[in-house]
């Protein structure tokens, strides 16, 4: 309080722009850990594009299988979806390199329109087997922190939202160690760079490129069972989550790591802002509107593979 | 001239096939299936697989449990104790396969068609027996859109999406007045689908006579994130939502609610997600408290419920829901029309059916009051049943008389569940 | 290799559509001529998706908002002006070339290629997609439901029939335009770009006008298919005209036919529509049987990607010059 001035710290105004900043913090706030995860998701997205040229438009459904997969074993045996990451990583991983070998391999010197048209193809197959073998109901687990909350000021976050940002960042920068302190993970980012090189150097190219798929489909395995404790999944969720990993990588660059972290978490606070400042179903719009300035600006993405 | 013969080699096979496929097409069209006597044939469109799926299942289901029982008791008796043969087609949660269905059907020969538990479904294929002046009934879907085009063949036996607006105002209000704590500040929430959009437009103009309305959002289906939103009527001290959304999202608002500690007096979903009995099992303790305007609960007190939900579950191993009850409120408008009319001719079929006045416990209507149909083929005597979940079942509070407990209002906040 | 300037092929695709065009004469089922509408509505989209992406190489993910926007400009002007949908899808069409003739223009200005125009087509569609959901002049969410009525000069039509003729009607002029243009110098200039554009521009093609032309075409030409859409089934609902369900039938029709040939677009849609219909005459014994069925679908679509690239025509072809050589060796002989 300074002498002379009137205290409004009471009034209504006051009151009110405290609230905005509040729901700005929100936003932010929520953003940031939403940010993190689609980070995940779209690095398995980013890798397998850098590594080996292929969009695979199917990868919002490896997400959604890591998230049936966490949801199984949930009510099978009561496993937490954190817990239920041991076993879906293998699984991931062997699915990814089973889908490398029988799909992508054929393909892989067809122009780029007939890989979108098979991984569309796939995306359609593992809906419906989802479909086939679930039903077409949404699934939801609870868990004892799903809707557990820790208020800091006005703000509150979201336990499982925290925890799940959390586990992002820790797989990201395993992710990061795994692709730059390791020899397969230099071998990796060799191939995405200069494949004829890599080779030229003796580096098996087929090796890298399956571990690289199957390590991408796993990353969205994880993604899946992080975001089963506070989200509601169904057959269709595939979609959705592959056009976000689309716009981050656009965003943060074809092949980066940093820039899938960058992306997720400019797309993340927009997405997340845009709803509560204007209305939810504008922030879509918002989403594509960043996507298609960016596109016509620096197609490459901020972090440009170097 | 390789090229050129190659090209019309390519044109002659095109016209000799189209030629033979519809040489033969139209082949199994003339092959008519020989009427056999005294069968009724009646038509049904519902979605099995797709997004409506689980509503088309449960309605599957009760149509052939209860046109088997009308068939083990004897059919229609005014018709000498014709049987129903029913046809069920799956329009996968498209418009225009829903159109096609509903065609294929009508060439097979049935005098009446039932469906559709998705709107958009329910609009094409509702035309299509209007074309071929063939009665549509509509049990299950709430566009107002579907009775609001002059189809005289179109009847809708449950209530619109306005009704059902209706019904949760008038619920509320009552609600007001009953605890002597009434709601001032008001706030609408909806998903962006057809019968949830529509409610939301319908309450625009219809809550601000009763409430100040605050807040009003739209958000897109695929949603997940309401920190925001619940944010935002924190901010404004709404102190009553009344919710239009689908399983996945009602849930995931509800979880907001706690997540942010929002505490209203209540909150009312207007059929859609919150009649679902997935979002009881989705949020467990959580449901606790949530109302819901919708069409039915099984704790009605109507005689004829008991007996439908234990034969149901005998034979599905499933609860009898909201949707069940519609289908069997449906059945029972047309047996109704049928014994009345003593033939299937449709179009004597729809003019029995205008003339329906049917009350709650005949045949196998189980919501109060009944059924009578204006002249927009509406039913305007049909309740809305609004429940309250408690004990994690759905138990309904409202019309007076037919609930078995009280409503809880205002319910208590999140810390002191 | 010059291409035969023979006008043989355009006769007898004359032919051909006169000989489909009788089918309703001998067809009294409204079922049957429903089921052969909605595949020729399938293939009128693809043919016109085949213009862009199979001739020019572009990959366009737009064109259902071009579907969306015919639709809904013709129906709302109707509903709101009394306008009759014959003047309303002209008004519509060119709605959708100005957008197309934009989008092309904004992407050649910032050099968006491949599969970034592929991207931006798509988030462009969302846009408009997202745009027409919240808007409340277009009824939003709700979608528009128009009513059936004997109205030959509003487009609207008591009988099937009608409409079976004014969709072969479409398909044959879409077939007629992609015909001309493939065997005029435009054609060469699109298989240029499509091969390799950067190649074709030193030569001196000038690629920007024509892929913008080739667009406009295209885009004009299915926005005519929306009017017919909401025409024929009523009921016009971002859902089923603006979402990416029109584009998975262009892309697998187009795909499984053979892209960049005339008539793969109409073999690719014809099996692939016919296939689809069959599966709601299973029996509804085993509700899986559907859903099996549909696994099946997308496996064929892989398969066909991944073993026949050129699609069925180019398999046709393959299967006639084998056939040939056989009859040649045994006449030989």
């Amino acid at each position: 309080m300074v002498r002379g001035f009137p205290d409004l710290s009471g009034t209504p105004a006051a009151r009110i722009a405290m609230q905005n900043i509040e729901l700005i913090l929100q936003g932010i706030c929520t953003g940031i850990m939403m940010g993190l995860i689609y980070a995940l998701i779209a690095s398995g997205f980013t890798m397998i594009l850098g590594v080996m040229n292929v969009v695979n438009f199917a990868h919002g459904n490896f997400v959604m299988m890591g998230m049936y997969l966490a949801y199984s074993l949930g009510v099978r045996f009561g496993l937490d979806p954190f817990a239920s990451i041991v076993v879906v990583i293998p699984v991931m991983i062997i699915f990814g390199a089973t889908v490398y070998f029988i799909i992508i391999k054929p393909i892989q010197g067809q122009p780029q329109y007939a890989q979108m048209i098979v991984t569309l193809g796939l995306l359609y197959v593992i809906e419906n087997v989802v479909i086939w073998i679930f039903g077409g109901e949404s699934r939801t687990l609870n868990t004892p922190y799903t809707t557990a909350a820790i208020a800091l000021g006005g703000v509150r976050l979201s336990v499982a939202r925290l925890l799940g940002a959390s586990a992002s960042l820790v797989v990201l920068g395993g992710l990061f160690l795994f692709l730059y302190k390791t020899d397969f993970g230099r071998a990796v980012r060799a191939c995405a760079n200069e494949p004829e090189s890599a080779q030229g150097v003796g580096i098996n190219l087929n090796k890298v490129f399956y571990t690289a798929f199957g390590i991408g489909a796993a990353m969205a395995g994880i993604a899946g069972c992080i975001v089963m404790p506070f989200q509601v999944c169904n057959p269709t969720a595939g979609i959705p989550a592959v056009l976000k990993a689309t716009v981050i990588v656009i965003v943060g660059g074809f092949g980066s790591i940093p820039g899938a972290l960058f992306g997720g978490l400019v797309i993340g606070i927009a997405e997340s802002v845009t709803s509560a400042i204007w209305s939810p179903a504008f922030a879509n719009v918002v989403v594509f509107s960043v996507l298609i300035l960016m596109l016509l600006w620096k197609p490459s993405g901020v972090f440009s593979r170097g | 001239m390789n090229h050129r013969c190659n090209a019309m080699k390519n044109g002659m096979f095109k016209c000799a096939g189209t030629l033979l496929m519809a040489a033969l097409l139209s082949l199994v069209c003339c092959v008519e299936s020989s009427d056999a006597a005294k069968e009724i044939k009646v038509g049904i469109v519902v979605g099995l697989t797709g997004g409506a799926s689980s509503m088309g299942k449960h309605a599957w289901n009760s149509y052939q449990l209860i046109f088997d029982e009308l068939n083990g008791m004897g059919g229609i008796k005014s018709m000498g104790g014709a049987k129903v043969k029913y046809m069920v087609m799956d329009h996968q949660t498209k418009a225009d396969i829903a159109g096609s269905n509903a065609e294929k059907l009508i060439r097979d020969g049935v005098s009446v068609i039932f469906g559709a538990n998705f709107s958009d479904a329910a609009m094409v294929a509702s035309q299509v027996c209007q074309r071929s002046k063939i009665p549509f009934i509509d049990t299950t879907d709430g566009d107002v859109m579907i009775t609001g085009r002059g189809f005289d063949y179109v009847f809708q036996t449950n209530p619109n999406i306005n009704q059902l607006c209706d019904g949760a105002l008038l619920f509320t209000q009552w609600l007001g007045k009953k605890t002597g704590k009434a709601p001032k500040k008001v706030a609408i929430l909806n998903a962006q689908f057809a019968t949830g959009y529509a409610g939301f437009k319908y309450f625009e103009e219809t809550l601000p006579k009763v409430y100040d309305v605050v807040f009003k959002t739209t958000y897109p289906t695929a949603q997940q994130d309401f920190t925001g939103i619940v944010k935002n009527m924190k901010n404004l001290g709404v102190e009553y939502v009344f919710q239009f959304g689908m399983v996945a999202d009602v849930i995931m608002i509800t979880r907001a609610y706690k997540e942010m500690d929002f505490n209203p007096m209540g909150y009312m979903g207007v059929s859609g997600g919150h009649y679902n009995i997935d979002y009881i099992e989705g949020l467990r303790k959580d449901a606790e408290y949530t109302f819901c305007t919708s069409y039915f609960t099984s704790d009605l007190k109507v005689p004829k419920i008991k007996d439908l939900v234990a034969k149901y579950r005998n034979r599905f191993n499933l609860d009898f829901d909201a949707t069940d009850a519609t289908v069997a409120n449906g059945i029972s408008v047309l047996v109704d029309a049928l014994e009345r009319a003593g033939t299937d001719n449709p179009t004597k079929l729809r003019d029995a059916l205008k003339t329906t006045n049917l009350n709650v416990g005949q045949y196998w209507y189980v919501v109060p009051d009944g059924c009578k149909f204006d002249d927009k083929n509406r039913n305007v005597k049909q309740h809305t049943v609004t429940f309250q979940v408690r004990d994690g079942k759905q138990q309904a509070v409202y019309p007076e008389g037919y609930g078995s407990i009280e409503p809880v209002f205002p319910i208590p906040p999140w810390n002191k569940r | 290799m010059r291409e035969s300037r023979s006008l043989r092929p355009f006769y007898c695709l004359i032919c051909a559509a006169l000989a489909v065009a009788t089918v309703p004469l001998f067809v009294s089922s409204d079922y049957f001529l429903t089921v052969f509408i909605s595949v020729l509505y399938g293939v009128y989209l693809c043919i016109c998706w085949n213009l862009v992406f199979g001739y020019t190489g572009l990959f366009s993910l737009c064109h259902q908002a071009f579907l969306g926007i015919g639709a809904y400009t013709s129906t709302v002007l109707y509903l709101n002006h009394k306008l009759s949908p014959w003047l309303g899808m002209f008004v519509g069409a060119f709605l959708s070339t100005a957008l197309a003739v934009g989008l092309t223009f904004v992407c050649y200005r910032y050099r968006v290629k491949g599969l970034f125009f592929g991207i931006v087509t798509l988030a462009f569609a969302f846009v408009i997609q997202n745009l027409v959901m919240s808007w409340d002049y277009v009824h939003a969410a709700v979608g528009i439901s128009l009513v059936q009525m004997d109205a030959p000069w509003d487009y609207y039509f008591m009988e099937r029939s009608p409409y079976y003729w004014i969709i072969l009607f479409l398909v044959v002029i879409a077939l007629a335009v992609t015909f001309f243009i493939e065997r005029s110098y435009i054609g060469y200039y699109l298989k240029a770009i499509r091969e390799d554009e950067d190649a074709a521009e030193a030569l001196g093609v000038p690629s920007s006008r024509y892929k913008i032309l080739v667009m406009a075409v295209s885009a004009f030409l299915i926005s005519l298919g929306g009017t017919f859409y909401a025409q024929f089934y009523m009921y016009i609902h971002p859902e089923n005209v603006l979402s990416f369900g029109p584009m998975v039938t262009m892309q697998v029709g187009t795909m499984a036919g053979g892209a960049g040939t005339l008539l793969g677009p109409v073999i690719g849609w014809t099996f692939f529509g016919f296939f689809d219909e069959a599966l709601s005459w299973l029996p509804i014994g085993s509700l899986s049987t559907a859903t099996i069925t549909r696994i099946t679908y997308g496996v064929i679509l892989m398969t066909i990607v991944i073993f026949l690239p050129t699609g069925m025509v180019g398999l046709a072809k393959r299967l006639s010059v084998i056939l040939r050589i056989r009859s040649r060796r045994y006449s030989g002989e």
